[in-house]
């Protein structure tokens, strides 16, 4: 992360905060998750750390203020929705364990997290249209006339990107999974 | 942080196929460790719970960005032009620096500059103004959401960057209303659906008029500056773009207009699919150069990805001059130009983002001998 991309952040520009959130949201959220599982909630409580961020953005100055922030906020923002569903058994757990956590604690979920980000930036490498075409097929398992309609284009655009995207794509396990799904659509 | 992040690098290589020898042993002796390590690099390494994994990191991804934008963008009240334009423009930056692409992708070079107080101004926004037909004018920055205006039979809808008309089509009795959008400098419109489900990308300083529906024999559209289209083809009524003196036709495509007056060629570049001007007609990847006195020549071996980038959002320059690129900067950032005796000799070759601020393009283009000032009024001067 360059020093420039905090300043742009710290003057408010959304791309900039577009790229930090790329670079952390998926450790807060697996890190929220991994208390509160269930998705929406944990969902909801990245978002509010996230915008904390963002309204605090003139008080950064590098990097790793940023992630702690990031920690502390989720940290802090999963005790207390823990707290106030106490009555659960396994959110009492899960506070007790969480609060009895160092604060820099490493888990698991931060590996997941990480493969995942990495992932998704192998994928931001291709053509935009290209890559929205991977995702909505690969991810969203949508047929060739809805992305067709979706983004506007030809039904043969699809297929043409699809063929781009399996060329440009550098991950076997993506390409090969998706392959059998292209191979039948094409 | 670090050790995870290790493991991650390595899951990722073993899943690239670019994982060597003792890479693998160091990934082994991590699964080995315990069982959920071992469960953890299944999950990820199997191709189907890796899908149904990446489909739920990314949707969870693309709702908590859209949560977050929902609760930080600030509702627009009405104002026009001029507020936004000052509230938007300058600022003081501490500071700069950017990526600068040269021609070889592998010849990536980073460019830093050393801190320094200066004005700077910010890229082009979305907006465009929208000319009714009977000349009142819509500032589509702040419009609100929803039916903007109604015309003849057709709805104009907005929604956020997007504007559509709805496709009701034209009594041929009746006569055919036309609306204009213009993209002044400063400004670009990328999401503009006709009536007939064409889709148009405007790039800053430009402008199209249109049928806001159109009739049974015909879809025609004038354009200036730099327009993309991705036409909905229909034999039956062909669809013309009339951009200068020159005429294309649609037979069903995607292509790139570059008709701005202080260029001296129209270049006209297909993408897809197929279009004539005059007897001409394009195969995809060929570009159509007219000049002004409308001779046209036809390039085979165009650089598509050159012709693009401003949709891509970035600057390209291949041997450009240095007016060549100011011309492009100055559409862009909304700055007049001024010139102090510069070689015109001087050309460029690289891509630069679009998104940057204008102090930082130009400590990109500082690389190559020749300086720049920005004053005050949105100015800038070329200095040797």
């Amino acid at each position: 992360m360059t020093t420039d991309l905090i300043r742009q952040f710290n003057r408010g520009h959304q791309a900039a905060f577009t790229t930090i959130y790329d670079c952390y949201q998926p450790a807060i959220f697996y890190f929220v998750k991994k208390f509160i599982p269930d998705t929406a909630e944990a969902e909801d409580i990245t978002a509010e750390t996230f915008i904390k961020l963002w309204k605090r953005r003139e008080n950064f100055d590098n990097e790793r203020s940023i992630a702690s922030f990031l920690h502390i906020t989720a940290r802090n923002a999963s005790i207390d929705w823990l707290r106030s569903e106490k009555k659960e058994v396994h959110n009492r757990q899960n506070l007790i364990y969480l609060l009895s956590q160092d604060q820099y604690t490493e888990f698991q979920e931060d590996i997941k997290g990480e493969v995942l980000r990495l992932i998704k930036m192998e994928i931001d490498r291709l053509p935009l249209k290209t890559k929205q075409v991977l995702l909505m097929s690969y991810v969203e398992g949508k047929s060739n006339e809805e992305i067709a309609q979706l983004l506007n284009i030809r039904n043969q655009s699809v297929r043409n990107h699809k063929a781009r995207a399996l060329n440009l794509i550098r991950l076997a396990i993506i390409k090969n999974k998706w392959l059998i799904t292209v191979m039948v659509i094409l | 942080m670090e050790a995870q992040n290790r493991i991650a690098v390595l899951i990722l290589k073993q899943l690239k196929g670019e994982i060597d020898s003792r890479e693998a042993d160091e990934l082994k002796e991590w699964i080995n460790h315990s069982e959920e390590n071992r469960l953890l690099f299944r999950q990820l390494t199997d191709p189907t719970r890796l899908q149904t994994e990446f489909g739920a990191f990314y949707q969870s991804r693309t709702k908590i960005l859209n949560k977050i934008n929902e609760a930080i963008s600030v509702p627009k009240a009405v104002s026009l032009w001029k507020k936004i334009a000052v509230a938007a423009s300058i600022i003081i930056t501490v500071g700069v620096g950017g990526y600068f692409y040269f021609a070889g992708k592998n010849q990536n070079q980073v460019v830093r500059s050393t801190p320094q107080k200066q004005l700077d101004i910010q890229p082009a926004k979305n907006g465009a103004i929208l000319t009714l037909d009977n000349g009142q004018q819509i500032v589509l920055d702040s419009a609100n959401n929803g039916t903007l205006a109604k015309q003849g039979n057709s709805k104009i809808i907005k929604q956020g960057d997007h504007l559509s008309y709805s496709s009701n089509q034209q009594d041929s009795a009746s006569e055919i209303i036309y609306n204009t959008i213009t993209t002044p400098k400063g400004r670009q419109y990328p999401n503009l659906t006709l009536g007939d489900g064409t889709k148009v990308w405007l790039d800053a300083g430009s402008s199209i008029r249109f049928p806001v529906a159109f009739t049974r024999n015909e879809r025609k559209v004038e354009i200036t500056g730099q327009v993309w289209f991705d036409v909905v083809h229909n034999s039956k009524i062909p669809f013309k773009v009339i951009a200068k003196n020159v005429e294309v036709n649609d037979l069903g495509t995607e292509f790139n207009v570059n008709a701005y007056d202080d260029e001296q060629q129209i270049h006209v570049t297909l993408l897809q699919g197929a279009i004539s001007i005059g007897r001409t007609t394009l195969k995809p990847g060929q570009q159509a150069q007219i000049t002004n006195n409308g001779k046209l020549q036809l390039m085979s071996s165009v650089d598509i990805e050159e012709v693009m980038a401003w949709k891509n959002g970035f600057f390209s320059f291949r041997q450009t001059d240095i007016k060549g690129i100011m011309r492009q900067l100055s559409r862009w950032y909304d700055v007049e130009v001024r010139y102090e005796n510069v070689n015109p000799a001087e050309t460029f070759t690289g891509e630069i983002d679009r998104n940057l601020n204008l102090a930082e393009v130009l400590k990109i283009l500082e690389k190559t001998r020749v300086h720049f000032r920005i004053e005050e009024g949105r100015k800038l001067v070329i200095l040797p």
